[in-house]
């Protein structure tokens, strides 16, 4: 279990976060939403390390503060939104990086054919000896994503629960894509893994996701499933329009549709 | 899915995007190319007939060799040789690991002062050294000249990375422009020691500026050797996290690596090669971006392979520099510092103009 409590981050004397509390349980898929700006990254890399905040992270009850670098990188893998790469990798030279971690501890002898199945997860196979600068941005996404797969690859190790932390890790993607990715998550998640993501896409949030943060302008608005956080109020007041919940039958969570404001849907053809 | 479901069949002709098989053979290929270019070295002079094979021999005990091909391939090329592969691999090194740190293909020791702060240092060492107590000079002995430039260049390097990186993130602009300027610096300064030395300092000044590996002899290689051989076996332990460093410092981090601690060895590593290489060579430029990035060429950027390759072909490089510094003005001889930049300065251009995207990021 990832917990973090009554967590602040400044930049300057502007206010990113507001004391936020938030927790993600192995075995779910936790959603973090909100509108751009909210903090929802801001939020991700105190988690990670990454900001310097105020408060505290815990992971499966170890203060972050005491573990070294390389035992978080064996019990977590993070996924940044983007980021360039200095030198020019083939994508299986850069999918290998994943078992830095594993080499490091002698856990990754053996290990050799992991990055060719995260390929072949990813949707990538016969990508292997292409360069990484030579890649789409969602195919470079996805290589990124079989990078942090390879590194936590087995979702439980010696007992405990290892975390994926997504940043926005659908965001470059097409449609068919998005629903790879998102399924992998969930795959995850289901078998003893945990999964924290930043998700812009509210309908995917809802088919995927078992508990959702919602956060608005620093502040956490609310936090649960994703049928008690995705509703037209909570929605349409965060993200300031106008949005409708629907709950269509094929599957349970509710659909978020936009709803046009009255002068542009008034200049729509009928 | 488990890992026993997605083991492959196993594949007997080389995976595609793995070049560390092609690594592997360049390396061996460099073996042989930097034993033949030892050997031409230690055989080309103006000694006339030198049977250099005999000479080799003739030392352990295995045949006879005439005395003045013992004296000319064990006295004078021998340190000279020697000297010209461990400079080179220490500067073609230093150019992979910096490169490596700032996450930049363009950063050289030459270019962005740390052989400057290194100059300086071996400078105030021979001009000012005689100020030290006694007992300090009498410790430090010979080593004081290599160690006053070695934490020249480590001085340099940190302040180069302190102004230029910023939240991991290093400016080639920030980066080049520092460098300029440190440079500028620490010649002023050198200047102005220059200035104040005596007329006895000014002739070790003169020798030591000349910047070649014609002054090489056993007592100087004894003293910067084992400062070059400890950055050079430093470097491959770096290897692992210079790799997951090319994906960001935030990333690497998140793969395990203890990222300030890695960049405290690198920068030392940088020190200690590119000092000890200005002690007794004066400033080399070029070999250090020229080597790393022919290499990513063929064999791609894994520091694994790519440091202990640039180690070989730096040599190479520098051997062969040096013997076109012995031939062109023949008899006389080019400072070998005059022969790098000339092979060095278009190539780096080149690489400029295939980069242009690097700069304007």
């Amino acid at each position: 279990m990832i917990v973090a409590s009554d967590i602040s981050v400044h930049f300057g004397a502007r206010k990113v976060l507001d004391a936020v509390d938030f927790s993600a349980r192995a075995g779910e898929v936790t959603a973090i939403v909100g509108p751009n700006g909210s903090g929802k990254t801001t939020l991700l890399r105190a988690m990670t390390g990454e900001q310097a905040f105020t408060g505290e992270v815990s992971l499966d009850g170890t203060s972050l503060s005491q573990l070294s670098a390389l035992d978080l990188a064996q019990r977590r893998a993070v996924l940044p939104q983007s980021g360039n790469i200095a030198f020019p990798f083939t994508v299986l030279e850069l999918v290998r990086l994943g078992l830095t971690a594993g080499l490091s501890t002698g856990r990754a002898s053996g290990l050799e054919h992991l990055p060719h199945a995260a390929l072949a997860r990813v949707g990538l196979d016969g990508f292997e000896g292409r360069m990484v600068q030579e890649l789409s941005g969602g195919e470079r996404q996805r290589a990124q994503l079989a990078r942090v797969l390879v590194q936590i690859w087995e979702p439980v190790l010696d007992g405990q629960p290892r975390w994926l932390i997504l940043d926005e890790p659908v965001s470059a993607l097409d449609i068919g894509h998005q629903l790879t990715v998102m399924e992998i998550a969930r795959d995850y998640a289901r078998r003893g893994g945990g999964v924290i993501a930043v998700m812009h896409d509210l309908n995917l949030t809802s088919m995927f996701a078992d508990r959702v943060t919602l956060l608005s302008e620093g502040k956490l608005r609310a936090e649960g499933t994703p049928r008690e956080v995705l509703t037209d109020h909570a929605l349409s007041a965060c993200y300031g329009c106008a949005l409708r919940t629907n709950t269509p039958p094929p599957c349970g969570g509710p659909w978020i549709l936009p709803q046009a404001s009255a002068v542009t849907s008034a200049a729509l053809p009928a | 899915m488990t890992i026993a479901e997605t083991r492959p069949v196993q594949n007997m002709k080389p995976l595609a995007g793995d070049r560390r098989a092609k690594a592997r053979l360049l390396r061996l290929g460099l073996i042989a190319l930097l034993a033949l270019t030892m050997l031409m070295g230690l055989g080309w002079g103006a000694a006339g007939d030198t049977d250099v094979i005999a000479a080799l021999l003739a030392k352990f005990g295995i045949g006879e060799a005439r005395l003045v091909d013992m004296t000319v391939v064990w006295d004078i090329r021998m340190p000279r040789v020697l000297t010209g592969a461990l400079v080179g691999a220490a500067l073609a090194v230093a150019g992979a690991v910096m490169q490596g740190l700032f996450r930049n293909p363009l950063a050289d020791p030459g270019l962005v002062g740390v052989s400057a702060g290194a100059g300086f240092g071996a400078v105030a060492a021979i001009v000012l050294g005689g100020l030290l107590p006694f007992a300090l000079q009498n410790l430090v002995g010979a080593y004081l000249v290599p160690l006053a430039a070695f934490f020249g260049g480590w001085v340099s390097t940190l302040v180069l990375y302190k102004i230029a990186t910023r939240g991991g993130r290093t400016s080639v602009a920030t980066m080049l422009l520092a460098g300029i300027a440190l440079g500028a610096l620490t010649g002023a300064l050198t200047g102005f020691i220059v200035y104040k030395a005596t007329d006895d300092q000014l002739r070790d000044l003169t020798f030591w500026g000349m910047g070649s590996v014609a002054g090489a002899t056993w007592a100087k290689l004894l003293t910067a050797g084992p400062i070059i051989a400890l950055a050079l076996i430093t470097a491959p332990f770096l290897a692992r996290a210079l790799d997951a460093l090319a994906l960001g410092e935030a990333v690497a981090t998140h793969m395990g690596i203890d990222t300030q601690r890695m960049k405290r060895i690198a920068i030392l590593s940088v020190a200690g090669s590119v000092g000890a290489s200005v002690a007794i060579t004066g400033g080399i430029g070029f070999i250090g971006i020229v080597v790393p990035h022919l290499l990513r060429l063929i064999q791609g950027p894994e520091h694994r392979n790519l440091l202990p390759n640039a180690a070989l072909l730096g040599a190479i490089m520098l051997l062969l520099a040096d013997m076109v510094s012995r031939l062109a003005v023949s008899p006389a001889e080019l400072p070998i510092g005059i022969v790098t930049a000339c092979l060095g300065g278009p190539f780096f251009l080149w690489i400029l103009l295939k980069n242009r995207a690097l700069l304007e990021s």
